[in-house]
């Protein structure tokens, strides 16, 4: 495959096949503008009419010397200007200003979403440590958001497929993936990612601040000198540095120092705050950084301030050279109440995530060391009796209720200092700001008012003065501008900020799958545990009616022939599934067959359950041990399928009865598991046999008639198109079976409901002989949409056995959808412990829309996540159909489109679901968006009001 | 797990009710003179070299206007925003930079004057500037170490 990066009209870096995928380029990169690029120094606005210094070269003066090297190609003289911000240098992930050094790092993303409680608090508990190792060290703290790095998810995932050729008349698998990462870009606020500076020096050596200052205005030689005096003194301090990079890097916050790449971003977002992330992100190439790069960052944003305005204006120039202006709020965090995390509250620096408005922070914050905090206390303190002395002493008031509570508090902290060694009570101060940037100012003061909201009442989010001041603190290096809103807590309660909590389910490659409730795509690679993690690839899909779970197995089959050729076979028993053979795209590799329309002998039991191919084991004496053992195994279960179809296909009161059961089980010895064997010969073998093998051979006789359904038990037919290998994707409708209604009782079943039944057991064994019969190393993914049904007969669990067991030996992602979790526990588990099932083994859990108590109890614990603590209603609150049907048929509704335009609404409303995925957990939505995804919606629109609204 | 931070224990607002057993009838912050004693210093000295409010009247203007804006400016400051919090933001408003003045504010990183190398300089113990003992053996004609710091 081949790729390369150009732009489109919005200027955002997508990949097609245009150039080699081998260049590097890194995550997200944007192509920098030519009249950005160059040697020397930029224009220093080039969103003014002014033309700036460059247009203006000063001569030289008179009688100076000229230098050697300013004859031909020499610098161009130019006036000299100082740069806007106190950074002065930056080696490696150290920035140095004229006052102190800072190492960056990036935090590691935790997850936080669905876990125990218990987890969360040893993570809160481990990071307070983490924070308390660095006491005494001024931290400054950056949280900020990017788009979704397509570019370099589309040059993995490209190298990943296996895509089907391109059919005439259908966008071609360059275009497709162009118009992933089209549709993958649209969220500007995808990705988020924390950094934190480390103070690794306090004060400047003189003589490294002065080659700073100098290092920008004398010759040539003299600034070589002059910076390598700067990288001496940096040198000094490797040891502290090293040791540094350890201790970030060990503890809780796994943290690793910032690459070029890294740095080059923060800066980037910073001087370019509130500009979309795809204006103030570099393209170019950082493997190799040098200075001239820095014309990069030079003059990407403008910022001004009215006075005392709510806010400051942020202008800058898109990568396609584009005006773009941003008004951007600088809120602070005000006092703080009770918090109970995270029982009650979420991690407060993450709380402002909950909006997706891509909310930066900045935080500057040092932890005490034990000295300080008590001199501090100390003095506040002694404030506060002095006060009360005044009040009650001096002056013979009643003294304000506050001070008694600041009393208390005191003794309180002193307590915890004293008595408290764990490291979590050590004291922390600190400012934190917000900056909330949006189009206009009355979107960015409208996002400050829900930013108060989601914090009322625990925290106040308060908006001063001096925007541009507290703005100038997001750059690193800037000193803080204000002594307002300080902050003071202890390390716990600093701990319970964990700023780098968020969602990060998903794999680096893969379809599209969906969005998380931030925004980000998730991708997800079906086989990637299974082949990896060597789990089971058995994944229940659990949701009421109209959770959209035929939806998610259809787009997931979709993705999987169309991205890597997979072998799909999918038992659709009402319809859409069957559609989907229909689309263009896979034409040519899709087969839709109708059970009701196959030959006879299509699901005779003992032909569905495959003997193993020889050859498909390793030689030797280990391979022949695997062959023997998996083939005594088929025929186990070809001798349990048989007997659990037969038995369930006799009236109830028949099959109870201890000599039939006894009598029907030597008939089916006596034929024997062979894949060759035949229920008549089971009947003739019946006939055979003393009383009361003829009688029940004679109820057998109307229920096993050679027309009608019964034929698909009996023969063996020859090899049709619903039988073949080579379809990518094969749907078996099983339209016309009647399956018995949830919670009749058996003895109410008629025989037609008894035969539909069995038939759809074999037929989810036919779709497992499918899966035996192919190549071990192809992909192949199985979706079953009748949970229930399979779990009222033994052969149906087993069948699910087999799945949950073969699947990672076969590469197979088994998808198994029912309405209740309770279906899935009960697989494989002990009497009376559900926990002790096959439920464990699901790497992959899905569960969509569950109303009901007990039914939202047992989704959670096949979810693996704790019951009882308030997880529950959210599975009440996921978006289901009836969402998406609401939403089509209000008029008003902005989604109402029609699924072809490719706006969200409507079918491709995004279902929400919980996923659990190995340790994992988290909240996403299926996304069906995008005008290449159109016929996808369409065929899987299940909604008949919709469909005759289209009509 | 509960936790609370110590805003409530660090916002004390102290107040001066007057000498002991004399109880004035105003409870203004303890700040609240030293922004009100600015303000007169500043309005005597702007009396004078405007020379307005002559004679003993002017003493009393500038009180009240002192007063006045003492009050004013209170209303500002509090617990979370100091007096000195309040005239530092007043200053950072002043001087923000206005919309259409043409100057190129914050992103100036200017290549010459920031410095930019990818990988952060190693070494031992070195120390900026030759040390003395050094220094002593390049004037006998003896050599450095050899490393980055004979460079210079």
């Amino acid at each position: 495959m081949s790729g390369a990066y150009p732009k489109f009209d919005d200027g955002l870096p997508l990949l097609t096949h245009d150039r080699p995928l081998g260049d590097p380029h890194p995550s997200g990169p944007l192509p920098l503008p030519p009249d950005l690029r160059g040697p020397g120094p930029l224009p220093s606005d080039p969103l003014s009419s002014d033309p700036g210094p460059l247009s203006v070269p000063s001569a030289l003066p008179r009688g100076r010397r000229i230098e050697p090297w300013e004859g031909l190609g020499a610098d161009p003289a130019l006036p000299e200007y100082q740069p806007g911000i106190a950074l002065r240098g930056i080696s490696g992930h150290i920035a140095r200003t004229s006052t102190g050094m800072t190492a960056w790092y990036r935090l590691r993303p935790r997850p936080w979403s669905m876990r125990p409680d218990a987890e969360c608090e040893a993570l809160i508990n481990s990071t307070g440590l983490a924070l308390n190792a660095l006491a005494g060290r001024w931290l400054h703290m950056r949280v900020l958001w990017r788009p979704f790095p397509a570019a370099a998810w589309a040059r993995r995932h490209d190298q990943w497929a296996a895509p089907l050729p391109d059919q005439p008349n259908t966008p071609g698998w360059a275009q497709w993936l162009v118009a992933c990462q089209r549709e993958a870009l649209v969220f500007p606020y995808a990705v988020k990612e924390t950094y934190v500076g480390v103070e690794i020096h306090a004060g400047r050596r003189g003589v490294g601040r002065l080659a700073d200052r100098l290092a920008g205005r004398g010759p040539r030689r003299l600034r070589t000198v002059l910076a390598k005096v700067a990288e001496t003194e940096i040198a000094a301090l490797d040891d502290e540095v090293t040791h540094l990079d350890r201790m970030m890097a060990s503890s809780a916050l796994g943290a690793s120092p910032v690459s070029a790449a890294g740095m080059w971003t923060l800066l980037h977002r910073s001087c370019g705050l509130g500009l979309p992330a795809s204006a103030a992100t570099p393209t170019a190439p950082h493997g190799q950084w040098d200075s001239t790069d820095l014309a990069g960052p030079d003059s990407a944003a403008r910022w001004s301030a009215e006075p005392y305005a709510p806010s400051i204006r942020v202008e800058g120039l898109d990568p396609t050279g584009r005006r773009v202006t941003r008004h951007v709020v600088i809120a602070s965090l005000g006092q703080m109440g009770e918090l109970d995390i995270p029982a009650v509250h979420l991690p407060w620096m993450h709380t402002a995530d909950t909006l997706g408005a891509g909310i930066e922070w900045s935080a500057r914050l040092r932890v005490l060391d034990s000295q300080h905090a008590a001199r501090a206390l100390r003095h506040v303190a002694d404030r506060v009796d002095a006060q009360q002395r005044h009040y009650e002493i001096d002056h013979g008031l009643a003294a304000p209720p506050v001070l008694a509570r600041q009393i208390s508090r005191a003794a309180q902290v002193r307590d915890e200092l004293e008595t408290d060694h764990s490291g979590l009570s050590a004291r922390c101060e600190g400012w934190w700001r917000l900056a909330i940037s949006a189009d206009t100012e009355q979107d960015a003061l409208k996002v400050f008012s829900q930013l108060q909201d989601a914090y009322h009442p625990a925290i106040a989010i308060e908006r001063g003065p001096a925007q541009y001041a507290c703005a100038r603190e997001f750059v690193p290096g800037e000193p803080l501008a204000t002594t307002a809103f300080r902050r003071r807590m202890s390390v716990r309660h600093l701990a319970m900020a964990l700023p780098q909590v968020t969602d990060i389910i998903g794999d680096d490659h893969g379809p599209l799958m969906f969005t998380t409730a931030g925004g980000r795509p998730v991708a997800w690679d079906p086989w990637a545990a299974i082949d990896h993690r060597q789990v089971s690839g058995l994944t229940p899909v659990i949701g009421n009616q109209g959770a959209g779970k035929t939806f998610l197995i259809g787009t997931l089959a979709y993705h999987a022939v169309r991205s890597a050729q997979a072998y799909v076979t999918l038992i659709d028993p009402s319809g859409p599934l069957t559609r989907l053979t229909q689309l263009p795209e896979l034409a040519g590799h899709a087969r839709a067959v109708s059970l009701m329309d196959s030959p006879a002998g299509t699901l005779n039991p003992y032909r569905v359950v495959p003997a193993p191919a020889r050859e498909q084991y390793p030689d030797g004496a280990a391979g022949d041990a695997e062959y023997a053992y998996d083939a005594a195994a088929a025929d186990a279960a070809r001798t349990t399928l048989v007997t659990s179809v037969l038995t369930g296909l006799l009236p109830a009161s028949i099959r109870r009865d201890g000599d039939n059961q006894a009598a029907l089980l030597d008939a089916i010895g006596q034929v024997g598991p062979s894949p060759q064997g035949d229920p008549r010969d089971v009947v003739a073998a019946l006939k055979q046999m003393a009383d009361p093998g003829p009688r029940l051979a004679g109820a057998f006789a109307p229920i096993l008639a050679d027309h009608g359904p019964a034929r698909l038990l009996l023969g063996h037919p020859e090899a049709g198109g619903w039988d073949a290998t080579t379809d990518r994707l094969l749907v078996i409708s099983t339209h016309g079976l009647t399956l018995p209604g949830d919670g009749t009782d058996p003895l109410d079943w008629t025989i037609d409901e008894q035969l539909s039944l069995a038939l759809m057991h074999l037929t989810s064994w036919l779709a497992y002989r499918r899966v035996y019969r192919l190549p071990r190393q192809v992909p192949k993914l199985v979706g079953l949409d009748e949970l229930r049904a399979l779990s009222l007969l033994p052969s149906g669990r087993t069948l699910v056995t087999q799945f949950a067991r073969d699947s990672r030996k076969f590469r197979v992602r088994a998808l198994i959808a029912g309405q209740l979790a309770s279906d899935v526990l009960r697989l494989g588990a002990h009497s009376g412990d559900t926990d002790s099932g096959l439920a464990g083994l699901c790497h992959d859990v899905l569960v969509g829309r569950t109303t009901g108590d007990t039914a939202q109890s047992e989704a959670l614990r096949l979810l693996r996540v704790p019951t009882g603590v308030g997880y529950e209603h959210q599975l009440g609150q996921l978006s289901g159909a009836e969402d998406a049907a609401g939403a089509e048929i209000d008029p008003s509704a902005p989604t109402s489109e029609h699924p072809d335009t490719g706006a969200s609404g409507g079918a491709d409303a995004p279902r929400g679901w919980l996923w659990r995925s190995g340790e994992l957990c988290e909240l996403v939505y299926l996304d069906t968006s995008g005008p290449h995804l159109a016929g996808l919606r369409s065929v899987l629109d299940t909604n008949a009001a919709r469909a005759r609204e289209c009509s | 797990m509960r936790s609370v931070s110590d805003d409530e224990l660090y916002s004390v607002a102290g107040r001066y009710l007057g000498p002991p057993g004399h109880t004035i009838p105003w409870q203004a912050r303890y700040s609240a003179y030293l922004v009100w004693a600015a303000y007169f210093v500043a309005g005597l000295i702007i009396r004078a070299q405007l020379r307005i409010f002559s004679g003993g009247g002017g003493y009393v203007v500038i009180a009240v206007g002192a007063t006045v804006a003492c009050v004013l400016t209170m209303r500002l400051v509090s617990p979370e925003r100091s007096a000195s919090a309040v005239a530092a933001m007043v200053w950072a408003e002043l001087s923000a930079p206005r919309p259409g003045d043409g100057k190129t504010v914050c992103a100036t990183l200017v290549p010459r004057h920031l410095v930019i190398t990818e990988q952060r300089p190693r070494g031992g113990r070195r120390t900026v500037g030759p040390a003395r003992g050094r220094r002593r053996r390049k004037r006998r004609g003896g050599r450095g170490d050899g490393g980055r710091g004979d460079s210079w």
